[in-house]
């Protein structure tokens, strides 16, 4: 896999996991006008990152990009828990200890 | 005890459940669409090639369905619980990809989607104990 291309992943990963968190914030929020517009931003910043995606799509295994898109779910409760101050437990970190050997797994696969 | 707590009507007939199986079922067919229209040759640069392509399209706009869901699922429930369930579709996108015939699944990568069902399904567990 190119640099570049990994590059685009991280990129992908951190950018989709952070617009995860506007969409949480918008749907929490009272005013109507504030609500859309934060929950719009998101959606935008979601349909952008899309095309990293199909370009990765285009280049690569659809399993192999899957699995590494999955390191978003890690990256979201870390933005969750700096901006919305959720809990992460020992529990949660071992799962995604488990989680990071899966991708491992099968990436050696592809 | 664990017994009634999986069987709890509340929770199997909970709505919110259909939800997330229709967000998992939408985000993996959108996923095996947009990768079926990608391998069509087209150039990325030209959006013309892009919008004419009836798989791009059809991924994109059932992505929109997935998206929605999950803003109604956070209105209700934490971040991690709903990441949590939604990353059903690193599980189900392999699997369909498979049963579509988009692409072929070895021996190592049915290992590590087991690992990761694994994992997820732990995370699951912990995530709705604590919800709960």
């Amino acid at each position: 896999m190119r640099l570049i291309d990994i590059a685009l992943i991280l990129l992908n990963i951190a950018v989709t996991g952070y617009a995860s968190i506007l969409l949480k914030i918008g749907a929490l929020k009272k005013k109507r006008l504030l609500q859309l517009s934060i929950i719009g931003f998101g959606m935008g910043v979601y349909f952008a990152m899309s095309f990293i995606t199909l370009y990765l799509y285009s280049k690569y295994n659809l399993i192999l990009i899957q699995a590494l898109l999955a390191l978003t779910y890690l990256v979201t409760p870390v933005f969750a828990h700096l901006i919305l101050k959720e809990r992460i437990n020992k529990k949660t970190l071992v799962g995604f200890a488990t989680l990071i050997v899966g991708i491992i797994v099968i990436n050696l696969g592809s | 005890m664990a017994y009634k707590k999986l069987f709890n009507p509340k929770k199997i007939f909970n709505i919110d459940y259909l939800l997330v199986f229709l967000l998992i079922f939408t985000a993996s067919t959108a996923n095996v669409l947009l990768k079926r229209g990608s391998e069509v040759e087209m150039s990325l640069q030209d959006i013309r090639s892009i919008i004419t392509n009836y798989q791009i399209i059809a991924g994109y706009i059932l992505y929109l369905l997935p998206t929605l869901i999950t803003i109604l699922l956070y209105r209700k429930y934490k971040v991690n619980v709903v990441q949590s369930l939604a990353s059903g579709v690193y599980i189900a996108t392999p699997i369909l990809a498979q049963i579509t015939n988009t692409e072929d699944l070895n021996l190592l990568k049915i290992l590590g989607i087991g690992i990761m069902s694994c994992s997820i399904i732990y995370i699951i567990n912990n995530q709705t104990d604590e919800a709960d």
